[in-house]
């Protein structure tokens, strides 16, 4: 197993929405999708997880709904709302001017 | 609609807990099992895949509780923890809480009342069409000012204007309606057609009546209330073109008046308004008027003005000399009420603010007790917002609670005001709670806790936890900040109950002279009937018959000292009008009065010289007349003028010339508290004049006799509606009802004013007492006198009852000019009130003061001392 990497405070939020850029996912394939993608360095802690789930869902960024899994199983999907997709484009703005103020920073010399 | 969504998401997630707990069981749940699959994929046995899943999920509980927070569950549960926390404090203080709770419901509960009767009577708009934008043409005799002018005048109003865009008169009438139940006295109007467009009348079936209708030739046509219609005609729905008998005058039903568009007020029937030609300057009637869009009040009075001075020159001198007022119907209906209504409000506000004052002294001192439990609070890390909260919802939650019973209070107030005030007040339909008293009511409950809550609630969260928690913290707030306060509270509760004092105190004295007035007449034991003789059956003649032969049934009657027809004193009169210059004088207004035999005799007034009306007086014999002391003055300035022939009456039957046979005293026509006018009383007999009141003079009881005058009413004709039956003294005392009223309510607001502010005066020195118990006892250990430490604990507090006295008597000053509207033969600053109040209030201030500083004496050394 890869090394665990702790995620930012405020990135999961990120993370998740950007998930949910493709469709609706559970919360299970929500964390399995970054685990994936990001060769399974970025592992989300279910305990933080579903309260940022559920967080979302209170913000509006996220709606919930009960419906059927692939493989027969009741389950809870969540997808993007309109305003969610506005506040993924806002955070990941963010995001860079972020990675680019840490990069320059330790690129100093 | 997002706040909302949140909201609903909130309370569900709050009320629907276990069913969101399941869900999120079940979410977590299908979380595990897919890891679980995905590690058995991976290669591991079943049981070591869950184990594993289990641990990388970590404590399910835990994720949950956490969960929760995220889902915005814990803010509400929070609240209701915190509420029925609140709840348990105060069940523990039982005392206190019922003092908060019954002083703002006290305030509120006055409020309340007040804010409905004004939100009726002032703020309301007027329940007709064009309501607010509707104007009312007042005449203006010589000063007084009265809803009534000619209808020669409002003809060149409504012929000639440019300022209005429309206008029309109407006149209150009553009558006798006969229908499928008893003969009925019922309100109404006579009219002309453009009112029913101007105000909104509306039918529900049939038609109004037009300008045809008002042809003297015209058949005579009615339109009937919905309300009539239903208990009188069974809500027939033929009723339209059925003849009915309306004093006793057939009339043909054109329509019926829909429920709730009905004009003047309470009006049940209405008919055309007669257009004889000439002699119309003898009628007068209210005018109703809208302006044209834009135009100033100020501009239509100007050209109503002008277009009155041109009309006059048409018209006889004696109607000349009326000048038109132009006001909002609003203003015509219930300004007289206005100042009243606006003191009694600023006098409930004030009452208001005194006992926030109380409560919040009351929270203060409870916020002090509580220190120690707020620096526990805060030590185990409760947050300073949490405190600050905690005290703001305490108060928040007893200002509610005084709402509740505040506005119960109201309820049962607004009935007994209404029921005590004056008839402009008390005709006002729908009087009660509605949503703006509602919405009023709960502001008022925020406002005062915000009040009473914000500076204790700050200050609890402003202490360092561990001074508190530090030996000997229950004395706290003995700093100078806290003593200012209380002691400014207290000054400014002084002060408003001297105002509030001194405004009553006007108010009593007005009433103390109105009572005291020489009437000129007896008013007790005296029974006034009104019975309405239909003209038709009851020509002059036989309407006077009717009258005497009822009267000679009741003086028969044991009881019964005397009966005379005629307007009694205080109802008003049969004419006015304007005499032309007696040779060098100006014109003198003369009331004319036509009575039957024995008037004076029957309501007790002095004859000063000559005689009264006797049955000997009739169309046969010399016209006479009887003149009140003023028109002898008047008329007769040398005196003697008994025997002498009085110019100038004009009657029907063309021009008398009347010899004065007695001279009366004078009484009061309209109202009690206005000077008597000069009248000339002349028998009914010679003037064709047509009777419609009767006064019994009892010897014992007045109203005893109601049911004997029914049974010989309905004796006589039994077709007859008997009119309104009232005691003279009840027509005395509705004179003076809003003196009174306004007496009595600011009497009661200023008492308990004053009582409020000695209990916050006798709070302060109590509190002083307790908290300065331990120097207290020094000092009398080190062998002070009693007398000395009463002047330590109550000397400082002479400075706050001078400063509250003297703000006080300062708007007090200032009150009574408000005032003076209301105020009848009393000065605007009546020397009397400015010394008796400071007395009572330096009185009540040393009761409040001298009680509780006793306490100091009985402090003892040895035990307070001890005590820490």
């Amino acid at each position: 197993m890869a090394e665990r990497t702790d995620l930012l405070q405020g990135t999961l939020d990120l993370l998740i929405l950007k998930s949910l850029i493709f469709g609706p996912l559970h919360g299970w394939g929500i964390s399995k999708w970054i685990r994936q993608i990001s060769d399974e360095v970025l592992q989300i802690n279910q305990g933080s997880l579903y309260p940022a789930l559920y967080r979302l869902e209170d913000r509006d960024w996220v709606s919930a709904k009960w419906g059927i899994s692939p493989d027969g199983r009741r389950a809870k999907f969540y997808a993007l709302t309109a305003e969610g997709r506005r506040q993924l484009a806002a955070e990941r703005t963010e995001w860079r001017r972020f990675a680019v103020a840490i990069e320059q920073v330790l690129q100093a010399r | 609609m997002k706040v909302l969504s949140k909201l609903r998401r909130r309370l569900r997630a709050l009320f629907a807990k276990p069913g969101l707990d399941r869900d999120m069981d079940e979410e977590m749940r299908f979380h595990l099992a897919l890891e679980a699959e995905d590690l058995s994929r991976a290669g591991l046995s079943n049981d070591e895949a869950a184990r594993r899943a289990r641990v990388k999920f970590g404590a399910v509980e835990n994720h949950k509780e956490t969960a929760r927070d995220g889902r915005g569950v814990l803010a509400l549960e929070t609240i209701v923890r915190d509420l029925s926390y609140i709840v348990r404090a105060l069940r523990r203080a039982p005392a206190f809480t019922m003092a908060v709770v019954l002083s703002l419901a006290l305030g509120i509960g006055a409020n309340s009342t007040m804010f409905t009767i004004i939100h009726a009577v002032l703020l309301r708009p007027l329940p007709y069409a064009n309501g607010e934008a509707l104007l009312g043409i007042s005449g203006d005799n010589q000063g007084s000012v009265s809803p009534q002018v000619l209808e020669a005048h409002y003809r060149e109003w409504a012929a000639r204007n440019h300022t209005l865009s429309a206008i029309a008169i109407y006149d209150d009438q009553k009558g006798t309606v006969v229908g499928s139940a008893l003969p009925e006295y019922v309100s109404g109007a006579e009219a002309g057609p453009e009112l029913f467009g101007l105000v909104g009348i509306t039918i529900e079936r049939g038609r109004l009546f037009t300008h045809a209708d008002q042809d003297s030739a015209a058949a005579p046509i009615i339109l009937l209330g919905d309300a009539l219609w239903r208990s009188h005609f069974s809500a027939d729905p033929d009723i339209v073109g059925k003849i009915i008998q309306f004093n006793d005058r057939p009339r043909t039903v054109v329509g019926v008046v829909r429920a709730g568009s009905e004009f003047p007020i309470h009006a049940q029937f209405w008919y055309p308004w007669r257009r004889p030609s000439g002699k119309q300057f003898f009628f007068f009637g209210s005018v109703v008027a809208l302006p044209r869009p834009g135009v100033p009040l100020a501009q239509v009075q100007k050209e109503l003005v002008a277009l009155t001075v041109a009309a006059d020159s048409a018209l006889p001198a004696g109607v000349r000399g009326s000048k038109p007022v132009a006001m909002t119907l609003h203003d015509q209906l219930y300004g007289s009420s206005r100042t009243a209504l606006a003191i009694l409000f600023a006098a409930v506000l004030l009452l208001m603010l005194i006992a926030c004052a109380n409560v919040a002294n009351l929270v203060f001192a409870r916020t002090l007790q509580r220190q120690r439990e707020f620096a526990v609070r805060m030590t185990l890390g409760a947050s300073r917002r949490t405190l600050v909260w905690l005290v703001l919802a305490e108060s928040l939650l007893l200002a509610l609670a005084g709402a509740a019973v505040g506005l119960v209070l109201s309820l049962w107030g607004t009935r007994v005001f209404v029921g005590l005030s004056p008839a402009s007040v008390s005709s006002v339909p729908d009087i009660g709670l509605n949503a703006k008293v509602f919405a009023f009511t709960a502001l008022l409950a925020v406002l005062s806790a915000l009040v009473v809550g914000v500076g204790p609630a700050l200050r609890s969260s402003r202490r360092d936890p561990r001074s508190s928690l530090g030996e000997g913290s229950v004395r706290e707030g003995t700093g100078r900040f806290a003593k200012r306060m209380r002691s400014a509270l207290v000054a400014a509760q002084l002060s408003i109950a001297v105002v509030l004092l001194a405004g009553a105190g006007l108010l009593l004295r007005s009433l103390d002279r109105l009572s005291s007035i020489d009437l000129g007449f007896r008013p007790s034991q005296l029974l006034i009937v009104n019975v309405s003789l239909p003209n038709q059956r009851y020509p002059g003649r036989r309407g006077r018959e009717f009258f005497d032969q009822l009267g000679e049934r009741m003086h028969r009657t044991a009881g019964v000292s005397g009966v005379a027809y005629g307007i009694p004193p205080l109802l008003g009169f049969i004419s006015m009008r304007t005499l032309g210059p007696q040779s060098t004088a100006p014109g003198v207004t003369l009331a004319e009065g036509s009575i039957g035999p024995n008037y004076f005799e029957t309501y007790g007034v002095a004859i000063r010289e000559g005689r009264g009306i006797l049955a000997t007086d009739d169309s046969a014999s010399a016209p006479v007349v009887v003149l009140n002391a003023s028109a002898a003055k008047v008329f007769f300035p040398a005196g003697h003028a008994v025997g002498q022939q009085f110019a100038e009456i004009t009657i029907d039957e063309g021009t008398q010339h009347p010899t004065v046979v007695g001279v009366v005293a004078d009484f009061p026509q309209r109202d009690v508290a206005q000077r008597p006018m000069p009248e000339a009383f002349r028998p009914s007999a010679q003037t064709g004049g047509h009777p419609y009141t009767l006064g019994i003079r009892a010897t014992g009881e007045a109203v005893a006799l109601t049911s004997i005058v029914r049974g010989a009413v309905h004796d006589l004709d039994p077709t007859l509606a008997l009119g309104t039956v009232n005691t003279m003294e009840k027509i005395v005392a509705t004179s003076t009802a809003s003196t009174r009223f306004a007496s009595l309510l600011l009497g009661v607001f200023a008492t308990l004013a004053l009582m409020l502010a000695a209990l916050g005066l006798y709070g302060v020195i109590a509190y002083g007492v307790a908290r300065r118990s331990r120097e207290l006892g020094i000092r009398a250990a080190l062998g002070a006198t009693g007398r000395g430490l009463m002047m330590l604990v109550a000397g400082e507090m002479v400075w706050v009852v001078a400063l509250g006295l003297f703000t006080g008597l300062g708007g007090a000053w200032l009150l009574a000019r408000v005032m003076a509207k209301l105020l009848y033969g009393t000065q605007v600053h009546d020397p009397l009130t400015f010394v008796l109040v400071p007395a009572a209030l330096v009185v009540t201030a040393s009761i409040a003061t001298i009680v509780p500083a006793r306490k100091a004496l009985r402090v003892n050394p040895m035990e307070v001392i001890q005590a820490d």
